[in-house]
């Protein structure tokens, strides 16, 4: 039995004294943007009366810089911190739309900042705080894409619409329900948001703060329109058009870019998507 | 008919056994157990701002837990049973659900014990390692796992832990937190040695070691440690009156959401001295935290999956309007002090009168370590860095918080006693609120506590209290009367009233009216009122209170 005992003790020793990783420099691995074809969506769910939420736009833009071409941003004004009468006069500026309200209630979104990556669980749920999104991030970049999205825009600057079309083809054989979400996002908006990082601007109310990726409308209803479904071949192609009028609103053409994805309508992961400005 | 008796005989022997065994396990075996349902039931409140829509139709909270422990010899075995459905306004949303969150089974022998399942444990005061729950707070980091102690002679405890933390109702999967794993020894001079037993110094010494096993490619962008390593070492040391007890633990690179994400080295240092005699006690601590936060999810910002405890250095208040403002231990560093003297003028004495009086002075303070750049490239803190050097000693101009603590206390007759109070608060919001901008709160706090005590079951207590600040929303005065039927009823009446926001519509009473009643080891309560936000702090860690308005009813009980 003493012999047992101590051999617990020595184990358990061996266990903490063993445990000790020190770590050399350079501290940084950075992101592998050259492998996969896939690129990623970082749905970043945020609110003007959220004091946390700047820190967390600089996570999704400090990502977005390591791999500028696969890596898009979306801003998502919903929930309780995009209220526009619970932060006093300043914040009174409407961000919300229908679609992001939509979703911040699928997904039961409570608090902010928070936020998805392609709509899959990386591990820590579908919806994750800010540092858990480049885990999610880099194994989605690291897959390969089953669908292509091909935007082409063109802006009337006569009528103020812009006429989208996504195109493309799938690249794998695949099996599902695949449905089409096409979105509006604007940059370069000046509007108050409260702030507790004073790196970032003034605190507690940055009343210049530039909001960017902030989504305004999705064009298709929020959960878009089928574009294939049962099994998928290789090659098979679609394509939709829609017309979408600026007249009436506040955004800026050159400003907005229209963001489209495809998506597994069984659990909502994104296959695919892409990026382009309005105005070329 | 031979065989039939003996038939009849064996079986009447073996059930007259069987019976005496049972009865004999029944007499042996013991339960134990504690409950507590509290529940919230939330109404509008215009001048609060609380709007049927900001309710939402959750216009209740419900949260409950029961303990129930079974033991029979050597053996004990339990259960927690938690409900948060849904949790009540403040608690982390993450708690809302209900089922069997701790699981255990203990054997005790006379060196050894172990227990599976989960466990609470601490080494030292916790720098490296302490597993605990506060209700109050909806906090609890159990661990889960397997828990052995063994005492070969007396006076030399070893300790060793290994599992998972408890994070709400998340199963351990899939690497979403770390596994811990910890050693602690502790060494008792006065009862290993037969020579140290009746000396006058009295030796204690301890080390402990913890190790968290997070896989790496938990943050793929960084190149971080799968184990980090902390190691502590104390001694606790008492010759005659007095009594000094330290520790310090070092911490390997911990890079985390807490810290930024750098890489330097932790390190936690306590300090205490003490003198007591009949009537002085003398109390000094001192505390430096460096980048110390460790937990075992480097993701986790939140009250959760803390591996070890910073132990705090402010006098804590519960008084209404001195619990107002209420320190938070800041992880990445803190340095302080506290002074305490308590005396107590003998009664019968010039000064002391008929029942004498009890002095207590406390003053604390903590300041924000200084924190200087590794070079001239790097930012302070600064993500993928080692993040910043710091002396050990130097006190930074930021002072997170200071305290100025004058109690007097004086019993005036059999029948009526009394407590004086003043409070200084200095008071960083900003930091320690998470209220950026707004300036340090200087506050001037008085509290006057009286009893009488009307037969030997009836006593009527009231407080009169009042903060003076012209910082965050201003003044505030508070009243309390409670009348209690000992030891069954208690009746209390309270409010507190902003009378010195600068926004006139603001100036709010926050009135309450509670009633209680105590069979043995039940007690139940109903409160009426309303309840202003805030923070509520337990030995440093704190939760926000939203402002709510509405009925609470609490029910606890132990058998």
């Amino acid at each position: 039995m003493k012999i047992l005992k101590t051999l617990v003790i020595l184990i358990a020793l061996t266990f903490v004294f063993q445990a000790c990783d020190k770590v050399e420099p350079p501290y940084i691995n950075g992101i592998d943007c050259e492998v996969g074809t896939k690129k990623v969506l970082i749905e970043d769910y945020t609110g003007h009366g959220c004091v946390n939420c700047p820190g967390a736009a600089v996570v999704a833009h400090d990502l977005q810089e390591q791999c500028e071409d696969r890596i898009i941003i979306m801003a998502v004004h919903a929930g309780y911190f995009a209220s526009t009468e619970a932060f006093g006069p300043d914040y009174t500026y409407d961000f919300n739309s229908e679609a992001g309200t939509t979703w911040n209630d699928y997904y039961s979104i409570v608090g902010n900042p928070k936020g998805m990556v392609n709509r899959v669980d990386g591990g820590s749920g579908v919806v994750t705080v800010p540092d858990k999104w480049d885990k999610t991030l880099v194994s989605e970049l690291a897959l390969t894409a089953d669908v292509e999205v091909i935007i082409s825009n063109t802006f009337n600057e006569n009528d103020s619409t812009i006429t989208t079309t996504v195109s493309g083809a799938f690249l794998s054989e695949i099996e599902g329900k695949f449905n089409l979400i096409v979105c509006i996002t604007e940059n370069d908006i000046v509007q108050p948001q409260k702030n507790n990082n004073d790196e970032i601007g003034d605190v507690p109310d940055d009343l210049d703060y530039v909001h960017q990726h902030v989504l305004r409308m999705v064009i298709n209803d929020s959960w878009g329109q089928e574009i294939a479904s049962g099994q998928v071949s290789i090659g098979q192609k679609y394509s939709r058009t829609y017309t979408e009028d600026f007249k009436g609103q506040d955004w800026v053409p050159e400003n907005c870019h229209i963001v489209a994805f495809i998506y597994q309508d069984s659990d909502k992961s994104i296959l695919q998507v892409e990026e382009a400005a309005v105005v070329e | 008919m031979k065989k039939i008796f003996i038939i009849f005989i064996s079986v009447l022997f073996f059930t007259i056994t069987a019976k005496a065994q049972f009865s004999d396990f029944v007499n042996k075996s013991q339960v134990h157990g504690s409950f507590e349902t509290d529940g919230m039931y939330y109404f509008p409140d215009d001048a609060m701002g609380i709007t049927d829509s900001l309710i939402n139709g959750r216009n209740f909270g419900f949260n409950a837990f029961a303990n129930i422990t079974y033991s029979i010899g050597n053996f004990s075995a339990g259960f927690r049973y938690e409900a948060f459905l849904p949790p009540m306004a403040g608690f982390d949303p993450r708690l809302e659900g209900n089922g069997f969150p701790h699981l255990w089974a203990s054997y005790t022998m006379e060196k050894f014990s172990f227990t599976v399942g989960s466990f609470y444990e601490q080494f030292g005061n916790g720098l490296t390692l302490r597993s605990y729950e506060e209700w109050t707070l909806g906090y609890d980091n159990a661990i889960n796992g397997v828990k052995v102690q063994y005492e070969p002679v007396r006076g030399l405890i070893f300790k060793g832990v290994y599992g998972v933390q408890r994070f709400f109702w998340m199963k351990y999967s899939n690497n979403n937190r770390g596994i811990v794993k910890g050693a602690d020894l502790e060494l008792n001079l006065n009862d290993v040695f037969t020579s140290m037993q009746n000396s006058k110094l009295r030796l204690t010494l301890g080390g402990s070691a913890v190790s968290k096993y997070q896989s790496s490619d938990m943050k793929p962008v960084y190149n971080l440690p799968n184990n980090v390593g902390n190691f502590a070492g104390r001694f606790n040391l008492g010759v005659g009156k007095f009594n000094f007890s330290s520790e310090y633990a070092y911490k390997i690179n911990d890079p985390s959401a807490i810290n930024n994400y750098i890489y330097k080295p932790g390190e936690s240092f306590l300090f205490t001295a003490s003198y007591s005699r009949k009537g002085l006690g003398i109390f000094a601590m001192f505390k430096r935290t460096d980048n110390f936060s460790y937990k075992s999810d480097l993701n986790e910002k939140e009250n959760a999956l803390d591996i070890n405890f910073l132990p705090p250095i402010i006098e804590p208040h519960t008084y209404m309007l001195a619990s107002m403002y209420p320190y938070s231990t800041q992880p990445n560093g803190e340095l302080g002090f506290q002074f305490q003297i308590d005396y107590k003028i003998p009664k019968k004495s010039k000064l002391g009168g008929k029942y004498g009086w009890g002095i207590h002075i406390n003053y604390s303070q903590v300041n924000d370590i200084v924190r200087d750049s590794v070079n001239d490239t790097t930012g302070i803190n600064q993500n993928g860095t080692m993040g910043y050097t710091s002396q050990f000693f130097k006190f930074s101009d930021h002072v997170f918080n200071r305290d100025l603590t004058i109690e007097i206390s004086k019993k005036f007759s059999k029948k009526f006693r009394g407590i004086l109070k003043y409070i200084h608060q200095d008071y960083d919001i900003a930091t320690l609120q998470g209220h950026p901008g707004e300036p340090t709160i200087h506050a001037d706090i008085f509290i006057v506590d009286m009893t009488y005590k009307f037969t030997s079951k009836k006593a009527l207590r009231w407080e009169a209290q009042g903060l003076f600040t012209s910082e965050d929303n201003g003044s505030w005065a508070a009243v309390l009367l409670e009348y209690t039927i000992s030891p069954h009823w208690f009746f209390t009446v309270s409010d507190q009233y902003n009378f010195g926001n600068e926004i006139v519509s603001e100036r709010l009473h926050f009135y309450t009216g509670a009633f209680g009643y105590t069979l043995k080891a039940t007690r139940f309560a109903i409160t009426y009122g309303r309840q202003r936000e805030g923070v509520v702090c337990v030995g440093g860690v704190c939760r926000q209170v939203p402002a709510s308005s509405g009925f609470y009813v609490t029910i606890s009980s132990n058998f």
